[in-house]
Order: structure tokens, then C-alpha cells, then sequence
């Protein structure tokens, strides 16, 4: 039994002794954790759709003054398509410089028509052009598959995170055309990219982003009231948005 | 004691382009409530409440229903809208009515909040007033 545990002591100091021995970028390797921070610049184009099912499918067709029951009847319809500006930070930390687990936050901006309808109805629709800053933070996690120059996925890498947007025009919606959507949405981001090395951490390369958002209607109202705007069903939490983007990525790992 | 009950209510508002509206209840063909509307203003409404008119051994555990006839009056016109059936049931002690509540007004589903159904419109065939095919029962169900 004395010699089993000498044996082991032995052993655990020659690993130690080996460890001891190991070159500063060898042992830089072997570390667990690097920190890891990203910049991009790109720009991000966006169709968003925003609409109410009716709970009663019944429509005032004022024209006629009559009573229409509609099926397939939405209200307050709110859509926008344009494209604007990007940039992303993320900062966290990678793990075996294989995972990179970040917190990330930045801006975009929506820059476009926006059109505005009150019933699906309604042959009346609105529009105006504006620019809507969305700043955001959220958190994700990101994969780079290969590390080795001689690996053929060296560089590239494919994440994914979720994202808090504040959506800032949503107010001007209710104040014009009574037409109420909380003013922020979730965001589920996929991405894609491929990075080249720059020096012994810096990195340059390119990203390719995919996302839909989501978003409810109105806060909950307990109470009946006919004087107030409607409550929207949960089931009308929906897919609101898409976006797909472009970046300029550079990065410190 | 339930001291959560909360009886059931009619509630009628009149429409806009209207001077007033009178809203008569009847229980087994006899007038048990006349109530008037004559402002659109919140608490403006016509209201009837089932309390005092179904509970009791007599009611216990049957039905109670009440006949709802709506008149608008604008000008020297008079127009009566079709009459609405509020159907409601007492507890088997007879100490509770259901909490069986109606909202009646112009219809604007964008302007409704809360847990309701509509029930059905009641447009007058006489449109000397106005044609008001909105016009709408709601039960209210929270």
C-alpha cells in the first residue's frame, strides 16, 4: 500500500513537473478560458408585420353602414420594409477557444416606409418614411468548429443569440393611429462567418445574420371596458419580423 | 355569506347620434325596471341589476329570465329596437342569482377590452334615428 501511494505521488509530480516545463504559447493554449471580443459593422434590411386577429370577426363597412362578419378579419396593421445601418458588439468569454459563451449589445436602424391600416378591410391605408433607431443587448453562444490552421473549418464559425430590441416608433403607432404594440420585441438571431488571422489574436472576416422577432400586442387589461383600446389574445403572439444582415466582423480571442 | 358575489347587471349605452334611451325589464310579462341613458359619458348608462329580482326560496335553483326592450328617442322620433332575452339562473339556495352580465352599445371591437362575447346586434327596422347596425349585446364574462 506504501508503495502504491509513493507510485501515485511520483506520478502527480512528474504531470506537474511536465506542466512546469511547457512554453509560454503551449501553455496560452491549453488554457481554458480567453476572453473574446467582437465588433461588427454591417447593415441589416427588415420586413416587420404587426396585425390583430378579430375575436368577433364582425366589420362596420361604414360605407354601407352595415355589418360584415369576416372570417379571416385583422385590425390594426402596421407593417414596414426597408434597411439600415448595424453595429454589434459582443464580449464573453470562449472555452477551449472552441465555444464562445457573450453578452452582446449595439444598434440597428429601420429606415424605410412604414404603412399603417385599421381594419384588413379598409381600402384606406397610410404610410410615411422614417428612421427608427433599435438599440439592443442580449446573450448567445457561438461555435468555431475548427481551430488549427490545418483544419479545414478553421476560422468559420456559426452562433446563435437571443436578443431584446426596443422598438421606439411603436409609440408614435398609438398616438397617430390608436393602434397599441408593446414597444420592445425578442429576437432569435442565427449566424454564420468565416474569419481570417490578423496576428496571434486579432481577427477579420465577414458574418451573414438571420433572425425573426417576436412581439405581443398590448399589456393585459383585467377589466371590461368599451372605452379603452382592445386587449390582444396571447395567440396573437406571432412571428412579427425577419431580418437578414451583413457584417464586417473583427475580433479578439 | 359570498362576499365575492357580484350580481349580474344589464348595461345599455346609448348611441351617439341619439337624445336619450329608455330601457325597460320585464320578468314573465310584467315591467319590473325602467332605466334611461342620456349622455355618452361614462356612467352615462341605463342600469338594471338581477339582485333584487331573483333570489329567494321561489327562484332557487331556476331560471330567471329577463326581457330587455331598448327605445331611442331622437327628436319628436321614437324608435324601438329589437327586444333582447337575458337569461340567468338562481342558486339551488336561492340566496344567488349567476353573475350574468350584459353591456349593450355601439360596437367597436378596437375600443373593447376585457373577456366578452357578442351576442348579437340589435339594429331597429324603423332607421328614423340612424340605421345603428352596430349596435350590440356583449356578455361580459370576467
Amino acid at each position: 500500500m506504501k508503495r502504491v501511494a509513493v507510485l501515485i505521488l511520483c506520478l502527480v509530480a512528474y504531470s506537474v513537473a511536465g506542466v512546469l516545463e511547457l512554453s509560454p504559447a503551449d501553455k496560452k493554449f491549453l488554457q481554458l478560458f480567453h476572453s473574446y471580443v467582437e465588433l461588427s459593422v454591417g447593415g441589416v434590411s427588415s420586413v416587420t408585420d404587426y396585425k390583430t386577429k378579430s375575436t368577433t370577426n364582425y366589420y362596420h363597412d361604414l360605407e354601407r353602414d352595415e355589418m360584415v362578419y369576416d372570417e379571416d378579419l385583422y385590425y390594426d396593421i402596421y407593417s414596414y420594409e426597408g434597411f439600415g445601418p448595424l453595429f454589434e458588439s459582443k464580449v464573453g468569454f470562449s472555452v477551449v477557444r472552441k465555444v464562445v459563451f457573450f453578452l452582446n449589445f449595439g444598434c440597428f436602424w429601420s429606415a424605410g416606409e412604414y404603412r399603417y391600416k385599421i381594419s384588413s378591410r379598409d381600402k384606406e391605408e397610410f404610410s410615411e418614411d422614417d428612421a427608427r433607431l433599435r438599440p439592443f443587448w442580449g446573450i448567445g453562444v457561438k461555435w468555431y468548429p475548427g481551430i488549427s490552421e490545418q483544419n479545414p473549418f478553421n476560422g468559420i464559425f456559426i452562433g446563435t443569440n437571443l436578443k431584446g430590441v426596443f422598438l421606439s416608433g411603436n409609440q408614435k403607432v398609438w398616438e397617430k393611429y390608436g393602434m397599441y404594440y408593446w414597444d420592445s420585441e425578442t429576437i432569435l438571431e442565427l449566424e454564420i462567418g468565416k474569419l481570417w488571422k490578423v496576428s496571434e489574436r486579432y481577427f477579420l472576416g465577414f458574418s451573414i445574420k438571420v433572425a425573426g422577432g417576436f412581439a405581443g400586442g398590448t399589456d393585459p387589461v383585467d377589466e371590461f371596458r368599451v372605452d379603452a383600446h382592445r386587449e390582444q389574445n396571447d395567440d396573437d403572439i406571432t412571428l412579427n419580423s425577419k431580418h437578414i444582415g451583413a457584417a464586417v466582423t473583427f475580433v479578439r480571442k | 355569506m359570498d362576499f365575492n358575489y357580484n350580481p349580474g347587471y344589464v348595461k345599455a349605452l346609448k348611441p351617439a347620434d341619439v337624445d336619450s334611451l329608455e330601457m325597460r325589464i320585464y320578468s314573465n310579462d310584467s315591467l319590473i325596471a325602467t332605466e334611461y341613458s342620456r349622455s355618452s359619458e361614462s356612467g352615462g348608462e341605463a342600469s338594471f341589476s338581477y339582485e333584487d329580482f331573483c333570489k329567494g326560496d321561489e327562484h332557487a335553483g331556476k331560471s330567471c329570465d329577463f326581457t330587455i326592450a331598448i327605445t331611442l328617442f331622437c327628436g319628436d322620433k321614437t324608435v324601438a329596437l329589437p327586444t333582447y332575452i337575458a337569461k340567468t339562473k338562481t342558486s339551488s339556495d336561492g340566496l344567488f342569482a349567476d353573475e350574468v352580465k350584459y353591456y349593450i352599445a355601439e360596437f367597436d371591437e378596437r375600443k373593447v377590452s376585457g373577456d366578452y362575447s357578442l351576442e348579437t346586434f340589435l339594429a331597429p327596422e324603423d332607421a328614423a334615428c340612424g340605421k345603428f347596425v352596430n349596435y350590440a349585446v356583449l356578455k361580459v364574462e370576467d
